[in-house]
């Protein structure tokens, strides 16, 4: 900015002095981009001792009608050289203008887009991160959405049980219920498909809107944050570039032995234990036949004289060596493997702009037989005709990926073998007992044992998607200021799965005997035919988007800037999915066999249970349409003080609501100001300044939910005695106080830059103030329901986000590094229901907040601990204020006033510190992660369920066991009997609670490029070799936990990558 | 152009705005529904899944069963307690599934009745029958509600316990607090004004029809001990239906004799969880078993022996492992009987048990002569032995030990007996849970 105000003030002395007339006028036309050819907006065009002069438009093409032949044209824009030309007129074609970065300044341009609109940072009064193509393709994988964690202030990526409905938080969660995924834009169009149909290697960059300004452009729909996706484009007058990009992945193993389990020889025991005591009579008499363990089948055949002593025992020792982790391991496991193709083109003539881009994904699963592949081609045109007046473009992306899956990974008890020594496939019990299976070997049935070593690879499942998206778009020049723009998009996504389930599968197998039927006369039909079982899926999805918008561009005397955008966007997006099932199918001829769907057959194994044959029909549909009035000013005074000003209407189909409920208004203003271009601030070695400030309301709403009564039509089961009916269920009870939620988002932020760009950052202060948020509650069951949703939460999230980058050196040796940091403190400010005690505890392990005015959405919550007992060996609670047993009183004299708060379940501080080094094409980049701030409930031994003969968590072989224990563990000793209150208490006690603060190694990023630069007899323009290693593993943490505190339930797997990309 | 453009634009906008209602109106997925019509509300009340599922606590709570303390390890807290016919059931943290589904019954018929009272009577037939259906599923919900967590009404303690009930599709309604008297009202007031808008016979047995109303006006007045109007509800049964099927034409060596939607079946209803209805240690109290003579059919088609000798129930007239506990023919001809008995018309209470008689005996002599206490008995053995596993025992239990039948009801578990002795052990205490979320 200081650039073009020190350009102005020359050029204002100049005014006035040359006033050359010529006869002719003549047409100045160009592009303004930098060096990789992104066009930049807002550069200042002037020629050198004239009056004549403009800005470049949103794509950074500019005009000018100019008497005369020889002038001077300079160009400026800040972060970039100032570029001087001498230029003869008229031009043959029209300039294209390249544009280097200025050495003495850090920052490359930054031109944040909106979706609507691009626009230089240094005009942006909103929040905005802004990843450049370098930064987005640091990372190897095959998803988009990966490439922005832990680079993005403010975007954390949840783990573990919150990441099950919210893989990705901006700014914290400012709701309860409602969706909490942010916005998608990819190319000025919300993407409803799924990312994975968008090849990360075409992404040009990603701006993350995080402010109210993103919901006042973009709607309801982005309360949570946009990320603003842009692809690459062909510029204008550009000579050919091709692109080639291949890498290979390699992922490690899963590894089953990350969680702790119980060693197998002392469950064994607990199973003879169990046995001794009866526990297993009632399930061994049970009619439906259940399988039991291997151990106690074996007891069972030895108590019944099928076995000697000698031999149970043997077979018992057999077991206690034996581990199905290990079978796993050696049978189905391996690494994964992924290989990426990219290859680009792009170019344009004069009047044209091309792109085109293909790339193939090749993904062999972490499990043997399965694996994926993904096609991806985009395409993009650009015309430009009537003197440049018109431009239509048009750009089409296709993908379509393919996944198999062959095999499945079997469940089984925990010493089950799946092979012999000779490796031969052995069968386990699954569903049924082994006394059972064995008993019906020799009737007319079909093999009923599971080997599970024979299905590797015998699954046929496979999923095929096609995403299409076609954008074409008009844009007319009314006058030079008004242009009016039509935008389209059409969007189909087809989803089809074909599982096809051969004999060779249990499972099939299973299905035909379950329904075989033995007449009088002995005889056997089979209700269900002996051949394969064939599910087809088809789920078929597109939307039309429409959106016609007039925009205002007009600079007076370089002192006045408006730019203005209005318009209006419809869209209508459709889903229709069905699926079945066909029975008694052969794929070697295609035919399938009817089956009766009504009629309820006596179960196989249990005739006094009676199931019709499952009908896996299903039909759904979906329509989401919203019709929005939008408008956006900007104004910008002397390029120093910046207002904008957004507003926009969203209104939905939303369901069972008055007409007058769908819509809701969403607003925002932001102000800018360049503090360092003042006059007062005139003195040497004043850093950059520029104070930013925005303010908006936004709203959010559930469109599942509805102020009426909304039922939702059922399909029986199986096992339902009229088939035939029509029957529906109550979703959601009439709420006739069913508002939208409001959402005032407030912004505040400095951005500072050296002059000399050694130190360059920013520091932003958010505050988000929800109201009416809806929320779950428990209610009492004799109103007819269990849990309600209504608004009745407010919360106030505030934080900071604070980014910095120093330059170290600049030499042939270079050292950057960025650190972020991000701080989110949420609190819930009011409610009007309070939770339960249950309520509380129950947030340690599940995704659903439960607000409680002054403490977090998510909060971990516990009983508090006394420790164990030391003469039993039972965990201690308190019972007003003294160490006791009493479970009962515990857990009924808790309330949620004296239960233990540890702390917030979400990081409330967290950021990277990334350091880039280069020297002589050679460079490297190291990211270290952390997360402060936050706490987590761990797994701990349940002995509950072990008592009922289920394998425990490791935390078994560390319990409390003789007097003195207690002084080195924390784990209580083994109850003589289960006990769901002593277990409950454990569960939910402050002993299995830990702080999860800590830092990661992320990644690292290691490349050597050859550039024509430096080597000019290169036949490339240039070639990067690089490696990149990921999840290296953790450097602190706070806990003393063995496990990951991100990761309690599966190693984060390390992968390694190698890939070249060459330019020509 | 610039105008024209603009122009054209404001065209559009106009346009949109125009349609935009319509456009809007669209729902947002097929599956669901506001309901408004009477073909919503029949699907609503066709729920039978949910609706005609009765709670499983009466069942745990009947001491026509027993089990083995290593059974009795494996069931739930809340079953063990109950099983024991402790006072507190619940754990101070839990929700009772079948408190809730209770309530959730009484919901699904104030939601359809909210939305039937909208719908134009006039225009469609069908709405009428399905208020009556509406009516008798809030009225089934709301008396069994009364069965377990309220007295008797002929208790001492009637007047003192109330529970609340939503009588409102409202959800943040304020609840009505009722005893037991306010509730049997409402219950019979529901069923009384079914009765005239329910067809003679519904199309599905999970449907309710006159008679289904009827007879569960019979089992109220026989609760409260209105013995005139019990037997003018079930002598209208009798004489409607009155269809019994003869049990010696059933094969006892099939594993389930009954089957589905059977003739003697009035109204279908289910009781359901494996481990504790169907379990293999879910036995027959021995006691109750050795009260089946030779001659009674019953004994072969209701009970099988497991590998220890010891009696399984197979009797379900759902035909499979989940226990019929909806209505039957012989409940009509028992009641008759028991309340003409009680009201000393002795004869004409023998003629409806001989009529059941004869269809359960192989060598059946009628019963006649009796006096009317040894009438009485005869009608309660009956009674017992016919209804085994029906869901009816609770019931019976609570209204016997009011009318002084000293019931001595003991069960052991782990060497320790506990026995159902005291007034307090036949009212359960609603759920703490509930409790606590009610404020109350």
């Amino acid at each position: 900015m200081k650039y073009i105000s020190m350009i102005l003030l020359v050029f204002a002395i100049f005014i006035g002095k040359s006033q050359a007339y010529q006869q002719t006028l003549a047409t100045l036309r160009g592009t303004v981009t930098d060096r990789d050819g992104l066009s930049l907006p807002g550069a200042l065009i002037y020629l050198q001792d004239t009056q004549y002069r403009t800005i470049t438009n949103e794509e950074g093409e500019f005009e000018l009608e100019v008497a005369g032949v020889d002038y001077t044209l300079v160009v400026s824009y800040i972060g970039m050289k100032t570029k001087e030309m001498e230029i003869t007129l008229p031009l043959s074609e029209p300039l294209l203008i390249r544009l280097t970065s200025s050495e003495t300044e850090l920052n490359t341009v930054e031109i944040v887009s909106t979706g609507y609109q691009s626009l230089p940072k240094e005009r942006a009064t909103g929040s905005f991160s802004y990843l450049d193509s370098q930064l987005v393709q640091r990372r190897v994988s095959t998803s988009v959405l990966d490439r922005l964690e832990d680079v993005t202030p403010g975007l954390i990526f949840n783990r573990g049980k919150q990441a099950v409905n919210e893989p990705v938080t901006i700014r914290g969660r400012s709701t309860i219920f409602s969706d909490t995924s942010p916005l998608i834009i990819v190319d000025n169009f919300p993407y409803d498909g799924p990312l994975e149909n968008i090849n990360p290697n075409d992404v040009a960059s990603i701006t993350v809107l995080k402010d109210a300004a993103a919901a006042s452009i973009w709607g309801a729909r982005a309360g949570n944050g946009v990320i603003v996706i842009t692809t690459v484009k062909g510029a204008k007058g550009q000579p050919l570039k091709v692109s080639f990009n291949t890498n290979v992945t390699l992922t490690a193993p899963r590894d089953l032995y990350y969680v702790p389990q119980m060693s197998i020889p002392e469950f064994i025991g607990i199973e003879e234990q169990l046995f001794s005591s009866n526990f297993y009579r009632s399930l061994e008499r049970n009619s439906n036949k259940p399988s039991l363990s291997p151990t106690v089948e074996t007891l069972i055949a030895e108590r019944d004289g099928l076995l000697t002593g000698e031999q149970a025992d043997q077979l018992l020792e057999l077991y206690r060596q034996a581990d199905l982790r290990n079978d796993v391991n050696e049978y189905y496991l391996q690494s994964g493997i992924s290989q990426q193709y990219s290859l680009s083109l792009s170019g344009g003539s004069d009047s044209h702009a091309y792109q085109v881009s293909l790339g193939y994904d090749q993904i062999r699963s972490g499990i043997v037989g399965n694996s994926n592949n993904r096609w991806t081609l985009a395409m993009g045109d650009e015309w430009q005709t009537l003197s440049d007046k018109l431009k239509v473009g048009i750009s089409l992306n296709i993908s379509n990926q393919n996944s198999l899956v062959g095999t499945e990974i079997p469940g089984g008890y925990a010493y089950d073998r799946l092979a012999d020594e000779q490796g031969n496939p052995l069968p386990i019990a699954k569903f049924y007992s082994t006394r059972f299976i064995n008993s019906v070997s020799e009737l007319g049935l079909l093999d009923w044992e599971y080997r599970p070593l024979n299905e590797i690879g015998q699954l046929d499942h496979r999923t095929q998607a096609y995403d299409i998206r076609v954008s074409p778009s008009i844009q007319y020049s009314i006058t030079p200021e008004l242009k009016l723009g039509v935008f389209y998009q059409y969007w189909k996504n087809i989803n089809s799965t074909r599982d096809r389930d051969p004999l060779s599968l249990f499972a099939t197998r299973d299905l035909i005997n379950k329904y075989s039927q033995v007449g009088d006369d002995g005889n056997y039909t089979y209700p269900l035919p002996q051949g394969e079982v064939l599910n087809l899926g088809q789920s078929d999805t597109y939307s039309h988007t429409f959106r016609p918008q007039l925009s205002f561009v007009k600079d007076w005397e370089d002192t006045h800037f408006l730019n203005a955008i209005a318009g209006m966007e419809i869209r209508d997006l459709q889903g229709l999915n069905s699926s079945t099932a066909y029975y008694g199918y052969r794929d070697d001829t295609g035919i399938s066999l009817p089956v009766d769907l009504v009629s309820r057959f006596p179960l196989f194994y249990n005739p006094g249970q009676q199931a019709s044959i499952p009908s896996e029909d299903s039909h759904g549909g979906r329509v989401d349409r919203f019709i929005s009035y939008y408008a956006n000013v900007g104004y910008d005074l002397k390029h120093r003080y910046f207002l904008t000003l957004s507003a926009r209407k969203d209104q939905a189909n939303i369901f069972g609501v008055e007409s007058n409920k769908r819509g809701v208004p969403l607003w925002s203003m932001g102000a800018g100001w360049i503090l360092s271009d003042e006059k007062f601030a005139d003195f040497p070695k004043m850093p950059f300044l520029k104070l930013r400030a925005t303010y908006g309301v936004s709203g959010n709403v559930d469109k599942s939910l509805s102020s009426a009564v909304t039922a939702r039509y059922i399909t029986f089961l199986p096992w339902d005695i009229l088939p035939q009916l029509t029957a529906s269920g109550i979703v959601n009870p009439p709420n006739p106080g069913l508002s939208w939620e409001k959402i005032q988002t407030t912004n505040l932020a400095l951005d500072v830059e050296t002059q000399n760009g050694f130190l360059a950052g920013s520091i932003e202060y958010y505050i988000k103030d929800s109201r009416d948020l809806l929320g779950d509650y428990s209610v009492e069951a004799a109103t007819g329901n269990t849990n309600f949703t209504g608004n009745f939460a407010a919360s106030r999230i505030n934080g900071a986000d604070l980014s910095l980058a120093v330059r170290w050196f600049r030499n042939d040796f270079q050292w950057t590094s960025n650190l972020f940091y991000s701080g989110v403190n949420e609190k819930v400010t009011d409610f009007e229901k309070l939770p339960t005690v249950s309520n509380l505890l129950a947030m340690a392990n599940t995704s659903m907040p439960y607000p409680y005015a002054g403490r977090p959405l998510y909060g971990i919550y516990s009983y508090k601990w006394a420790g164990l007992d030391p003469d039993t060996g039972d965990p201690l609670g308190f019972v007003d204020g003294e160490a006791s047993n009493d479970y009962l009183a515990i857990s009924r004299e808790s309330t949620i006033e004296n239960l233990q708060y540890h702390g917030p379940a979400r990081p409330t501080s967290f950021g990277a510190f990334r350091n880039d080094f280069g020297y002589k094409g050679f460079a490297l980049s190291v990211n270290i992660s952390y997360r402060f701030g936050y706490y987590y409930s761990r797994e701990s031994i349940n002995y509950y369920t072990l008592l009922r003969g289920t394998i425990g968590h490791g935390d078994y072989d560390r319990r409390w066991q003789q007097p003195g224990d207690e002084e080195w563990t924390q784990v209580p000793s083994l109850p003589a009997s289960s006990d769901t209150r002593r277990n409950n208490f454990y569960m939910n006690s402050g002993a299995l609670v830990e702080k999860g603060d800590h830092i990661r190694l992320n990644d690292v990023r290691f490349s050597y490029t050859l550039s024509s630069a430096r080597m000019p007899r290169l036949p490339f323009h240039s070639a990067e070799f690089y490696s990149y290693a990921s999840n290296l593993g953790i450097l602190w943490k706070a806990s003393d936990d063995a496990l990951d505190p991100d990761f309690q339930t599966s190693r984060p797997l390390r992968s390694f990558a190698l890939g070249m990309r060459l330019d020509f | 152009m610039k105008k024209y453009c603009i122009k054209i634009l404001c065209c559009i906008s106009v346009l949109i705005s125009y349609s935009c209602q319509d456009y809007l109106d669209e729902k947002p997925q097929k599956s669901l529904v506001v309901p408004a019509t009477v073909d919503d509300v029949r699907a609503l009340l066709d729920s039978y899944s949910f609706l005609n599922a009765n709670s499983l606590i009466s069942f745990i709570l009947a001491d026509d069963w027993v089990t083995t303390s290593q059974n009795w390890e494996t069931l739930n807290p809340w079953e063990q307690n109950a099983y024991l016919w402790k006072k507190s059931v619940f754990e101070p943290n839990e929700r009772s599934g079948d408190y809730q589904s209770l309530h959730g019954r009484v919901f699904y018929g104030n939601v359809s009745l909210d939305i039937l009272e909208k719908i134009d009577d006039t225009s469609d037939s069908g709405n009428s029958v399905l208020i009556g259906e509406a009516l008798a599923l809030r009225a089934r919900a709301m008396f069994e509600l009364a069965q377990l967590f309220l007295p008797s009404p002929n208790s001492a303690l009637a007047n003192e316990t109330r529970i609340p009930v939503n009588l409102k599709s409202d959800i943040n309604a304020t609840l009505e607090m009722l005893n037991v008297y306010e509730v049997l009202e409402l219950a019979k007031a529901d069923l009384e004004a079914a009765f005239t808008r329910l067809p003679d016979q519904a199309q599905y047995k999970t449907r309710a029809d006159k008679s289904v109303a009827k007879s569960f006006l019979a089992r109220i007045y026989l609760y409260e001990g209105e013995w005139q109007e019990a037997y003018n509800s079930a002598a209208y049964v009798v004489q409607q239906k009155g269809e019994l099927m003869d049990y010696s034409t059933l094969d006892s060596a099939s594993s389930y004799p009954f089957s589905l939607f059977n003739t003697e079946t009035l109204f279908y209803s289910m009781t359901s969880s494996f481990p504790v209805t169907a379990s293999a240690a879910t036995f027959i109290l021995p006691e109750l078993y050795s009260m089946y003579g030779e001659s009674d059919l019953r004994k072969s088609l209701f009970f099988t022996l497991d590998q220890s000798g010891l009696p399984l129930f197979k009797g379900s007239y759902t035909g499979d492992f989940n226990l019929f506990t909806g209505i039957s023919m012989a409940e009509a001809y028992l009641v008759a009987a028991e309340s003409a008995i009680r009201l000393s018309e002795v004869d004409n209470g023998l003629a409806h048990l001989n009529a059941l008689g004869v269809k359960r005996y192989s060598d059946f002599e009628e019963w006649s002569e009796l006096e009317e206490e040894k009438a009485l008995e005869l009608v309660l053995e009956e009674r017992r032995k016919e209804l085994v596993f029906r869901g009816l025992r609770w019931y019976d239990m609570k209204r016997l030990n009011e009318l002084g039948l000293g019931l001595e009801a003991s069960r052991e578990i782990n060497g320790i007996v506990y026995s159902l002795s005291s007034a307090d052990q036949y009212t359960l205490e609603l759920p703490p849970y509930e409790i606590e979320l009610g404020n109350r």
